[in-house]
């Protein structure tokens, strides 16, 4: 056995500066799970654990305003299953928290923190791209100060579990004028997915602008947001266009991407399905 | 290391290993063998207790975490006399058992489910033990047994 | 049924309380001073020689206690029946990724596996037999140590030989062949396979182990340990599941933990982690089934011809017998003037196949009841109209081995229940006439299952009672209680024959030492065997009480009337039981009775493919219906109905219980279910990988028992735990059919599958599969 300690703080600032010793490694404990599991594996690698959990100030759901602009910040050390009770979520991101419902079995949505998933890049269900698509920002604390990171790029560009402590995930404060969420799953397990895509379109405070937005997750190939189509369906979606082309051209890309072995061809066959169904759903078929 | 946590209605003190899980705290250390270890990372339920209520997979957890919490295994369920409670004695009733295996992992989450509603819909009862695998039963009278107990307590509640 | 007092009556399980509290003890929650852990060295590759095995560094290691090899038994521990061809521990070579090689003891669970781990071994590894439709190639490398048929890898073959059907086929107008596919399905016990030996002072062992036959095991570990009889003992504690899995894996940990607590003293315990369990443990057989019927102008089928082939993995194991009810069943439960069964079962490196829930005839009637749905679209029939006018029906009429029925049917019955009940002739109208990417359909798939052993072999059971001091009874069987309610069944039977409540009866575990050996716990025949050894025995105990009774009224046995448990003589005055016991033990009557049934004598002739295969027979009908995408290939199944033919059910719940866990399992194999291996590795070894089914991928079941009583067995009961399973997959797959116009042939029916006609091979991961074995 390893001399594995573990240490509880309170407070964000204790957790920066146990971080930020040098001397020793250490890896944060929130749900537990990631953690157990690295045990069980043998492949933890850190000194010590630094244990979040009663740290109050990772547990707060409030409006913050940043740079002007009005934001739902999320404690990252809420587990999902709270995230999904809290009725001022409820009432203002319903999809989400209906995604986040669905995302894992009861004992794991009880278990996974938002944080913790973040962290490790760990998504369940349908969780980051719902994320993805409402451009949640990760806000991040090292002892340098604080981060704000957009999703895909924290999932794609930040290194995993790279030194700095998540603080909370902020949602802006948009209001969903459609939310639409399709799945693919092996088993009904609640969060295990094929594939799932999820769509919205938002307006933001001044009920200016209103686009459709898209991401999706899928097994093996990982949580995307489809930026390029979006552009060209709300293109399409104002210019009263069929979509049809769109998708044809989007499941070329995705060829080109995933290559053409069979689990790719499948993939690819049911993720242009469900964003086509989607996009049926949300705006029709543009079709007369 | 020392924690000190609530195990079934008493305030315990324990020296644990940080890298214990809180399954191995139970069975190993505390002779607590009505959670199961069934597959050890999370996949079939059978390790299920309740922490402050909510149903966790003991086998995905560490010991640590549950400082301060108050913990309930199959052993907190029952009587002290070891008299069924209500949901035990419903699944005695419906036919819910057969190997037994999954059985308390079945009954905690099903404890959950009816500390969240005593109107659970046979579907969000299916939710709610989703995470629980049962190999025998192929699920319902499981069921059976989590909604007659919810009728049972709703008509307690409303006669109070 | 309303004769019965606690027959088919609202009953508690008589080990469900344990249960319900969690106090029930399973063999990983026994612990014992002293007790060693242990750690099996596991073949991480599929086919190898064993150049060089050495297990002297793990001794050094600390903590360790003992290591054994196949060089501590007797005969190099060579055990398996029908076929002796496998090993405690492997010898000379290992023939499937997790064979066991070596195992060690040690105090503590870390130092065993990091004993495990110091052990020198050289593997030479050896071609891999992956596809057993070429495991009979002239060029095949040899998987077992010795040809046992001198035919190469073949393990067996059956056949049934009733009239000729060639000339009727060719002669007939409608004609169909098909060849459907069959994976291999793991049990998926949720509690993994575990034994404890405890040494006793005079060299003898007392063994806790998970199994399903005890007396098997016994007989097992005296014979590769050499020891008597009276130095084993076997007893059964609760068991977390079996459904036909935990028989030969076991006996190999019986040995084990047996050799090594003889040789240390000290109990040892064997428990594997479900990686370890998946990796190592035996499967359901994957088959290929070729199919041909024929039938006349007017759709009557006439003649049936089969051909199987087997996939048995790396040992015999139970394999020969389940490809024979498999051969006795592949013609399915239709009438036919002429049918040809051949099987064949063949070595591969594909893990071991052995007894699985349905034994062989799941996969037999998956097979036939797609024929038979593809042979009734193939003529424009409705599935339901093509099976009434073809099954068979009535006693006296011949089957597809060739015997006769001697017995009434409930099949139709069976049929109708499921017709009516689902809305099947509106619902299959409806769903032929669909657009869009969701799809209904609802299928039907009937079966037949031979009851009991049948041909397999000696089939008897020895059933104990014995009143105790205060009152209660104590019932034991040698057939055991894995989770299926045969002790409840037991208690029942004797609360009914006896005319005693319920609640004075406990049933014991099984133990070779206080239970009488009963043959095996397998082929659904504990209700019928046990239960009607439990009435022989009760109505001697029976005898016994009413002879006390009239000595104490003055009269004859035959003048005793019975009020529930009170014992009325021709005074009329009524005496409770217990003054009747306490009467019968002042006369020194013996309280303890011994009642032995066995079944009837009939022969199958195995070089003819002639003769009975089974006494009776249980039948029934289940409908699925499902929703399914034709693009994505989710598929959901939104109702299922099943009537069986059971005859008297018994034990309420617990036949309930059987009948919707034999489909949550069938439903599974239909729809999920696939051990797959690449080149001999294992593609699933965890349950991420290898799905069962949720609460959430079960549906609403509706469910009858269909009770054409049948005079052999207890009180009219025949069986139920098999049968239930094995209509559910086809049933499944034709309403696939139906929604989707495509047949795979191919179960299970993976939502790649459904939508793009192929699953995509999984590759296995050799290091994480060393990884799941403890291997660095």
């Amino acid at each position: 056995m390893s001399n594995l300690s573990v240490l509880r703080v309170k407070s964000v600032q204790e957790t920066l500066n146990l971080l930020a010793e040098t001397d020793v490694t250490s890896k944060l404990l929130s749900g537990g799970v990631s953690i157990t599991l690295q045990i069980r594996n043998g492949n933890l690698t850190c000194d010590r654990l630094i244990d979040i959990s009663g740290v109050e100030e990772l547990k707060s759901i409030q409006p913050v305003q940043i740079n002007g602009k009005t934001f739902y910040q999320i404690g990252a050390g809420l587990s999902l299953s709270h995230v999904a009770k809290n009725s001022e979520l409820k009432s203002k991101f319903p999809g989400l928290v209906s995604v986040i419902k669905t995302s894992s079995d009861p004992a794991r949505l009880n278990a996974f923190t938002l944080g913790g998933l973040l962290t490790v890049k760990r998504n369940t269900g349908n969780l980051f791209p719902a994320l993805a698509v409402l451009e949640a920002v990760i806000q991040v604390q090292n002892t340098d100060g604080e981060k704000l990171i957009p999703i895909m790029e924290w999932l794609t560009q930040v290194k995993k579990e790279s030194s700095g402590l998540i603080t909370a995930i902020l949602l802006p404060d948009q209001s969903q004028t459609g939310w639409l969420v399709k799945e693919v799953k092996r088993r009904q397990m609640p969060g295990e997915l094929i594939a799932g895509v999820v769509l919205c379109s938002v307006k933001d405070q001044n009920d200016v602008q209103s686009d459709l937005r898209l991401a999706s997750v899928v097994d093996q190939f990982g949580v995307q947001r489809w930026t390029a189509i979006e552009e060209k369906i709300n293109q399409a979606v104002a210019a009263n266009d069929s979509f049809h082309s769109i998708m044809n051209d989007f499941d070329v890309q995705l060829q080109l991407r995933w290559g053409d072995g069979l689990d790719a061809q499948y993939r690819r066959q049911v993720l242009t399905a469900l964003i086509t169904r989607g996009l049926q759903e949300m705006i029709g078929s543009g079709e007369e | 290391m020392k924690i000190n946590f609530n195990l079934n209605g008493s305030d315990v003190e324990l020296e644990i290993s940080p890298e214990q899980t809180l399954l191995s705290l139970l069975r190993d250390k505390l002779g607590l063998f009505g959670a199961k270890q069934g597959c050890d990372v999370g996949e079939c339920g059978t390790c299920s207790v309740l922490i402050n209520d909510e149903l966790r997979k003991s086998c995905l957890m560490l010991a640590v975490q549950v400082e301060g919490c108050r913990v309930v295994t199959i052993e907190g369920v029952s009587s002290p006399q070891g008299e069924p409670n209500d949901l035990q004695q419903a699944f005695l009733d419906h036919g819910s058992v057969q190997c037994g295996f999954c059985t308390p992992g079945m009954v905690l989450a099903g404890e959950a489910i009816l500390k969240e509603t005593l109107t659970p819909t046979r579907t969000q009862i299916r939710e709610g033990i989703a995470g629980n695998l049962c190999r025998c039963t192929g699920y319902q009278q499981i069921v059976d047994a989590i909604e007659d107990t919810a009728q049972q307590r709703r008509t307690a509640v409303e006669e109070k | 049924m309303s004769e019965f007092t606690y027959l088919d009556k609202p009953a508690q399980r008589v080990d469900g309380l344990d249960k319900v509290l969690g106090t029930a003890k399973f063999v990983g929650d026994i612990k014992l001073a002293g007790m060693l852990y242990t750690a099996i060295l596991r073949s991480p590759l599929p086919h190898a020689n064993i150049l060089h095995l050495d297990v002297s560094p793990a001794l050094k290691v600390p903590g360790v206690v003992a290591v054994i090899t196949a060089e501590d038994f007797v005969d190099h521990g060579n055990f398996g029946w029908p076929v002796k061809d496998a090993y405690v521990l492997a010898w000379k070579k290992v023939r499937h990724v997790g064979d066991p090689i070596a195992a060690v003891a040690a105090e503590t669970e870390a130092a065993a596996l990091e004993g495990m781990q110091a052990i020198q071994f050289e593997l030479e590894k050896l071609p891999v037999v992956s596809d057993m439709q070429h495991a009979l190639d002239a060029d095949a490398p040899l998987v077992p140590l010795e040809a046992p048929l001198g035919q190469g890898n073949l393990v067996n073959t059956h056949l049934v030989r009733n009239g000729n059907p060639d000339p009727i086929i060719a002669a007939c107008v409608n004609k169909f062949e098909k060849t459907y596919h069959f994976s291999h399905q793991e049990h998926a016990y949720i509690e993994t396979e575990g034994t404890l030996a405890i040494p006793g002072p005079d060299g003898s062992l007392t063994i806790y182990s998970n199994d399903q036959s005890p007396f098997i095991t016994r007989d097992n570990v005296m014979m590769v340990l050499g020891l008597p009889q009276e130095k084993v003992r076997i007893i059964q504690p609760a068991v977390g599941g079996s459904f036909g899995g935990k028989d030969d894996i076991n006996y190999q940990h019986t040995a084990m933990v047996g050799a090594l607590a003889l040789k240390t003293k000290k109990p040892v315990r064997i428990l594997l982690s479900r990686k370890e369990s998946l990796i190592a443990s035996y499967k359901r057989e994957a088959m290929d089934i070729t199919i041909r019927l024929g039938a006349d102008e007017n759709g009557y089928l006439q003649a049936a011809k089969v051909d199987l082939l087997a996939d048995s993995g790396a040992y015999a194991s139970m394999t020969p017998l389940a490809s024979w009810r498999a051969t006795m069943h592949a013609a399915g439960c239709y009438r036919y003037q002429a049918v040809h069964v051949d099987a064949k079962s063949v070595y591969t490196n594909n893990s071991y196949s052995g007894a699985f829930r349905g034994f062989g005839n799941t996969e037999a009637a998956a097979a036939i009841e797609q024929a038979i749905d593809d042979f009734a679209n193939q003529l424009g029939e409705d599935p339901i109209d093509f099976r009434l006018k073809n099954i068979v029906r009535n006693n006296g009429e011949k089957l597809m081995t060739g015997n006769l029925l001697q017995q009434e049917v409930g099949l139709a019955e069976c049929i109708e229940w499921v017709r009516e009940r689902s809305g099947w002739d509106e619902k299959r109208a409806k769903y032929n006439n669909q657009s869009g990417d969701i799809r209904r359909g609802i299928g039907i798939a009937c079966y037949m299952h031979g009851s009991s052993l049948g041909g397999e072999g000696a089939d008897y059971a020895t059933t104990t009672l014995r009143i105790e001091a205060d009152n209660t009874i104590l019932v034991t069987s040698g057939l055991t209680d894995y989770g299926q309610g045969s002790r409840t069944v037991f208690a029942l039977v004797a609360a009914e024959t006896l005319g005693l409540n319920y609640d004075r009866f406990k049933v014991g575990c099984t133990d070779t030492t206080t239970s009488v050996e009963s043959g095996p716990t397998v082929a659904s025949r504990s209700t019928m065997l046990g239960g009607n050894a439990t009435k022989v025995t009760s109505q001697k105990l029976l005898q016994v009480l009413n002879f006390a009774a009239a000595d104490l009224l003055n009269c004859e046995p035959a003048q005793i009337v019975r009020d529930g448990e009170l014992f009325i003589g021709p005074d009329e005055e009524p005496v409770p039981f217990e003054k009747i016991v306490e009467h019968a033990r002042e006369m020194n009557l013996t309280l303890y009775v011994e009642g032995k049934w066995e079944m009837p004598k009939f022969e199958w002739d195995f070089e003819k493919g002639e003769g009975t295969p089974y006494i009776c027979y249980t039948f029934g009908a289940q409908i699925a219906e499902v929703e399914t995408d034709l693009i994505t290939g989710e598929t959901k199944v939104i109702g299922i109905w099943a009537a069986h033919d059971s005859g008297t059910v018994i034990f309420k719940q617990g036949a309930d219980g059987q009948m919707y866990g034999g489909i949550g399992q069938g439903l599974g194999y239909a729809m999920m279910e696939e051990m797959k291996y690449d080149q001999g590795f294992p593609a699933n070894i965890n349950f991420r990988q290898y799905l069962i089914p949720t609460a959430l991928d079960m549906p609403e079941m509706d469910i009858k028992f269909v009770q054409v009583s049948f005079e052999t067995g207890p009180y009219g009961a025949k069986n139920m735990a098999e049968p239930t399973m094995i209509a559910i997959a086809p049933a499944i797959a034709n309403a696939l059919y139906q929604a989707t116009h495509q047949r795979h042939n191919v179960i299970p029916l993976t939502v790649e599958r459904l939508a793009t006609g192929i699953e995509p091979v999984r590759k296995a991961s050799p290091s994480r599969i060393r990884k799941g074995l403890g291997l660095k």
